[in-house]
């Protein structure tokens, strides 16, 4: 098991589809080692607003066989009451997908770093918000 | 009402465990711990360096350069430092932060089982 940063994203869709254009993207992204998917699993909120969580195993065959090369495991790691919280945000008649993924890519980043006898001392993401401001300021000047 | 279906997913859940091993306030030690440390080490040797250019007789003006990069990053020591003591999830707009924090407080017994779930079920209808 490789020790890149782990996380979590929640993609929402519009109606009962889930992933069609976005396999090919992600399809992309495992292959060429930039994230190792980790858990996957979609929840369906239908018009009255019932939740069903949906595996991958339970996906149309198409969607199936399109994403399942895709996904290196499904560990569980997102609970029903993961996947509860999340859900109940979306609108009746929506979807997401909810994708626990490791960057990979930074994982091989680091190991280059301790190579050359770097040690990582921050890594934190920075709220793209922080950014606009900055760059806002920056216009200013 | 949720259909059941075959996989167990009956975990302790990330945002759960996120809670309990408070992962946030880990970071923000973890942060200050790594930025003093390297401030520390770079301070230490932008004053070696200093002291190297006045030994060579360097412009005046560059060691006050020196002084005044060292003074700004004296203050950002402090900011770091302020920043670490600072409650790690002060309440926001940010709907996570927030159910960490309550989820904090039933942890600690602040709130019993009926209030928590109460109080998350108005945070999650808002």
């Amino acid at each position: 098991m490789s020790h890149g940063p782990i996380e979590l994203l929640v993609v929402k869709f519009p109606g009962n589809k889930f992933t069609g254009q976005i396999v090919p993207a992600l399809t992309e992204l495992v292959d060429n080692g930039t994230v190792r998917i980790i858990d996957l699993l979609f929840v369906q909120k239908d018009a009255d607003g019932d939740l069903t969580i949906v595996e991958l195993t339970e996906l149309d065959e198409d969607e199936r066989a399109a994403l399942d090369p895709v996904v290196a495991d499904v560990s569980g790691m997102i609970s029903d009451d993961d996947a509860l919280l999340f859900a109940n945000a979306l609108e009746p008649n929506s979807s997401a997908g909810l994708l626990l993924f490791e960057n990979t890519w930074a994982s091989r980043f680091v190991s280059a770093v301790r190579e050359a006898d770097g040690e990582v001392i921050v890594s934190e993401r920075i709220p793209r918000a922080v950014i606009e401001e900055l760059a806002a300021v920056e216009a200013e000047d | 009402m949720m259909r059941r279906r075959a996989m167990r997913r009956r975990g302790p859940g990330l945002v759960g465990t996120m809670a309990r091993t408070a992962v946030i306030a880990g970071t923000a030690t973890a942060v200050h711990r790594g930025m003093s440390g390297a401030m520390d080490s770079r301070a230490q040797a932008q004053q070696q360096e200093a002291a190297a250019q006045e030994a060579a007789f360097q412009s005046q003006q560059d060691v006050q350069a020196l002084q005044n990069q060292m003074a700004a990053m004296q203050a950002q020591q402090a900011q770091a430092a302020f920043a670490a003591q600072a409650p790690p999830a002060a309440p926001g707009n940010d709907l996570m932060a927030q159910l960490q924090q309550l989820s904090q407080l039933h942890e600690s017994g602040a709130l019993n089982d009926d209030e928590f779930a109460a109080a998350k079920a108005k945070l999650l209808a808002g």
